[in-house]
């Protein structure tokens, strides 16, 4: 029957219980901290405009005003350096984010070829380091033969053959279970299409010698 | 969270419509509105403050944090509940949060942590005989005082702060039936010592 006594006993004198006051010189203190961090913001309540809010500026400044004042705290709330701009933080963020998909997105060529990165990351950056030899290697090929269009066009029928059988082992990729196998294949083409362009660079050196050979000095 | 604590809310003057104005003109930045809040409930916090951290200064020391998070993010404040419910909720999970600061520094040796709890005990958590226990405002505050802070901090959530034992898990991160014994626990330690 009396079981409830207490919870009873608290619930009439509650009031009772709410009798201790704060020292009087506490709202000042709160004046000041919300004086301080309207200045922090720039507009304050000086001419009773609205602070912008910033909370999470608002919440290092507490922080660190804090720390000053008692020795003791060691609040949960202190995640990082206490005053550190918490926009600072974000830009470098993304800063050190960009950069790092960059520098894999040149050793990987994930935007390039995806497939390949999310299933054999190791053979995506020899696949992407043989790719550069060969467009080096082609643009040169290019120039070295601008004076002879025909022979340009030669060589390259010889390696759109080789590129078009590397489009299809591409293609057949996604839909192969034996995808390592595929990739060591690709990569074996994109070895020939080297051999091949090294072999046309060298011919075409052959032949300008020998016209500069012929042509009398 | 927030409608739970509105239908037990019993600390400070708050109805509903009460201090709507006083809080818009918060929103606007007025600083005599705020100061006018602050008189309002300054008191009932502080005492909520006081009975979970069981120290005058510290409880001056988070009331002031806690006033000014209020003030400053009061424009988050969509009165969803009473003002004083919400303050409240600040209140609290600022004084729980110091708590939790300060064990880092004092690993207290009883260990009875907030949270920590050796399973259900039956024969622990055996209501006390509450007859002929004579309660007087002094001697419960004291001894509430005198409890571990585990046992002081839900007792005082759920005896004073009319938080349920789903709300008390919630914000010291327990289970509500680890509130539960650890209420029933305190409670007897509490009537003990009041014999």
């Amino acid at each position: 029957m009396k079981k409830d006594n207490l919870e009873r006993f608290v619930r009439d004198n509650r009031e009772a219980f709410d009798d201790k006051e704060p020292s009087g010189n506490l709202w000042r203190k709160i004046e000041a901290g919300l004086d301080n961090s309207g200045h922090d913001g720039g507009a304050d309540g000086i001419n009773g405009l609205p602070n912008p809010i910033m909370p999470f500026r608002q919440i290092h400044t507490n922080i660190g005003r804090a720390d000053r004042r008692s020795t003791g705290w060691l609040g949960s709330r202190q995640i990082g350096w206490p005053m550190l701009d918490w926009r600072i933080a974000a830009s470098i963020a993304v800063l050190l984010l960009a950069g790092a998909f960059l520098y894999m997105n040149g050793q990987y060529g994930v935007t390039h070829q995806p497939e390949i990165v999310a299933s054999y990351p190791t053979y995506a950056k020899e696949v992407v380091h043989y790719t550069k030899l060969i467009d080096d290697k082609r643009t040169e090929l290019k120039q070295m033969t601008e004076d002879n269009p025909a022979l340009y066009k030669e060589f390259a029928t010889d390696l759109d053959r080789l590129e078009n059988s590397y489009r299809s082992l591409k293609a057949d990729l996604p839909q192969n279970p034996n995808q390592e196998v595929l990739i060591q294949a690709m990569i074996q083409n994109l070895q020939l299409q080297i051999n091949l362009l090294n072999e046309q660079l060298r011919v075409i050196q052959r032949i300008k010698q020998q016209t500069n050979e012929t042509t009398p000095v | 969270m927030l409608n739970l604590l509105d239908s037990n809310q019993n600390a400070g003057p708050t109805y509903p419509d009460r201090h709507a104005d006083l809080v818009k003109r918060c929103q606007q930045g007025e600083r005599r509105a705020q100061y006018e809040l602050y008189q309002q409930y300054v008191k009932a916090m502080y005492n909520v403050c006081l009975r979970i951290l069981n120290h005058e200064a510290e409880a001056e020391d988070v009331l002031q944090e806690a006033f000014m998070d209020a003030f400053t993010h009061i424009g988050s404040f969509r009165g969803q509940s009473t003002f004083g419910a919400w303050l409240k909720q600040i209140v609290v999970n600022r004084a729980i949060n110091h708590l939790r600061g300060r064990r880092l520094e004092l690993v207290d040796m009883e260990s009875h942590r907030l949270g920590e709890d050796d399973g259900p005990d039956f024969a622990d958590t055996e209501p006390y005989d509450e007859e002929g226990v004579q309660f007087e405002v002094d001697r419960v505050r004291q001894a509430m005082q005198k409890l571990p802070e585990g046992y002081r901090v839900v007792l005082s959530l759920y005896l004073f702060e009319g938080y349920d034992h789903e709300e008390i898990g919630h914000v010291l991160h327990i289970s509500e039936t680890t509130s539960r014994t650890q209420y029933l626990r305190g409670k007897k330690r509490l009537l003990e010592l009041l014999n």
